[in-house]
This record gives C-alpha cells, structure tokens and sequence, in this order.
C-alpha cells in the first residue's frame, strides 16, 4: 500500500513538471545550429590531426604532404575559431553531451 | 568484366605459408604473396561505412587471428588496387616483418582510464607559422605522457611486451594499448583488476584482441 502512495505521488510529480519546450528565439536557433555544425567539423578536422600524426610518426608523409596537411588543418581551426568567435562560442563549447558515453571532445 | 569500382580489400597482413584461398564468415579470402609477405585480400566493391560492416570485419579479423600464427590487422576500409599494395607492401617491408616479429604470440589489451583531467588539452596553442609546425606541434602535446600512463606502466610492465598510447585522444580519455604474451595473459588480468584502485579513476580492461593498435600503417 505504501509503495502504491509513493508510486502515486512520483506520476504526480511527473504530471507536475513543466514540458520541455523548444526555444524559438531566432538567434538562439542560428547560434544552435552553428555551433552544432562547428562541433562535428571539429570533430573531424582533429580526427584527421590524429591520423596525420600517425603517418607522420609512421614515416607515410612526405615533406611537401605534411606542410600541406599541417596548413591545411591549420587553416580550419582558424575558420572555426574565427566562425565560433562571432557567434560567441568559445572553442571549450565545441563538444556533445553524449550522456553516459561522456562528450563527444 | 569487373565492375569498375572493384578493387582489392585488405584484410590483413600474414606471413607468406597461407592457403591461396580461405573462407570466413561466408567471404572468399585470397593470399596475395608479395614477396616474403601474405597480404589477405579479397576483390570486391569497397565496403559502406555502416556499423554492420565494421562488426563483420572484425569478426573475420578475430577468426582469422585464431587461425594463423601471426596477423596484423589493416584498418577498415582498406581499398586498394594490385599495383599500389604491391608498392605499400615492398616500401613497408623491413617495419612488417619486424611487426610480424614483435606480435608473435601475443594479443593486444586496452585500458581507458576515464574522468582525466586535461592539463595539456587546454593549454594555448602557441603561434605555428608554417603548416609543419603546426602539426609538429600537435604531435608534441599527443606524446605528452599523463601521470596516469606512468602509474599503468609501472603496474603492468612485467606482463606487457610493448605498450602504444592513443594520440591526442578525446577530452577526458586516456587509452593505453597493451602487447601482451599469451602466457603472461592471466597475470596482466590479475594485475589489471587492481588499476581502478590505483587510479581512483573508471578504467575499463578489455580484450584479448586482434594486435590492431601494433600493426603498422600502411595507407
């Protein structure tokens, strides 16, 4: 019976509780948007440092093929910082909240 | 005719004394001998990027293991054509067999100590100005050893042939690739169930698997 009344009050509680809502603010959408979009280039641009790392200790890189990578990568952190920067987002925001698997960066 | 897009798969690659043909898992495998080496192959369109066909591959990467005597896995999504592996495989040669060598009898178990703190991570980047020293940069901070690492080494290393820390991994992540003979492999689960303590961390110790993190990159 006292289980049943603790049951009761936890689906009221529940009831209780306010909905999620989406946000429609404008700005706020555009700012989401960008900074999701910025959080998966990042995400691949640093999946592609790792792999250039790995054929630069492994010998695979030319030269010419490392400047060229290095530049390259170097290139769209640059756009990615300088993009966050005028949506306000600083680089340590550039992660997922992927629950219990932790973040994404 | 072929298909265009058919190209040579790589699986693995094994020492040269291999049936020309093996089937796993349903695929029809093929032993390419270039030189002193036995590039596993099959000749098909290249796989799609789906979670399946990484669980397939490894799947036929883990039968295979069992089977030979030494492998070393290539990654996922190895597409070649005859001539360029014939190239990779010659140019690559001397590090194979060495490869071949060092993994002999061994598996390969994996620590991920979770929860770290990021002390390189969030440190500035300092100005590079050329593309080499940006990446030569990068390289430095994923070579930096966290404390953490010292404290797994000196736990494990009676049971550990060769050890490889993943560079520059995600925030908060360490992980640490273990070579570790077939005999000793008790012993390294023994000690490894004590890491947790030592570390006051969330570490997790698995395999035994495929030597995938020893292999040497080939593409």
């Amino acid at each position: 019976m006292r289980e049943l009344e603790a049951m009761r009050e936890q689906l009221e509680g529940l009831a209780k509780a306010s909905p999620p809502r989406w946000n429609a603010d404008p700005e706020d959408v555009r700012r989401s948007v960008v900074k999701l979009v910025l959080t998966l280039v990042e995400f691949i641009r640093q999946l592609l440092e790792r792999q250039a790392i790995r054929r630069m200790d492994a010998g695979t890189l030319t030269r010419e093929q490392t400047e060229a990578v290095g530049l390259a990568l170097m290139r769209l952190e640059e756009t990615v910082r300088d993009l966050g920067a005028q949506f306000e987002i600083a680089p340590e925001d550039l992660t997922l909240d992927l629950g219990p698997v932790g973040r994404l960066m | 005719m072929k298909p265009a897009s058919e190209g040579i798969y790589l699986y693995a690659l094994a020492e040269p004394d291999l049936p020309r043909h093996l089937t796993v898992l349903g695929r029809r495998l093929r032993n390419l001998p270039i030189g002193n080496v036995a590039a596993v192959i099959e000749r098909r369109a290249p796989p799609d990027f789906t979670t399946e066909a990484v669980r397939q591959q490894h799947a036929i990467i883990t039968r295979l293991t069992a089977r030979l005597p030494v492998l070393l896995p290539a990654r996922f999504g190895s597409v070649t054509d005859e001539p360029a592996l014939r190239t990779l495989v010659s140019r690559h040669r001397a590090e194979i067999l060495a490869a071949f060598e060092q993994v002999r009898g061994c598996v390969q178990m994996t620590v991920r100590i979770f929860g770290m703190c990021d002390d390189v991570a969030d440190e500035p980047r300092s100005g590079a100005r050329t593309g080499t020293e940006f990446l030569e940069q990068a390289r430095q901070r994923s070579k930096h050893v966290r404390p953490e690492a010292g404290i797994v080494r000196a736990a494990m290393s009676a049971c550990v042939k060769a050890e490889r820390i993943a560079a520059g991994e995600r925030q908060g992540l360490l992980t640490v690739f273990h070579l570790v003979p077939l005999e000793r492999l008790d012993l390294y689960r023994q000690r490894a169930s004590g890491l947790h303590s030592m570390l006051s961390r969330h570490v997790t110790v698995t395999g035994p698997w495929p030597v995938f993190a020893f292999a040497p990159e080939l593409f």
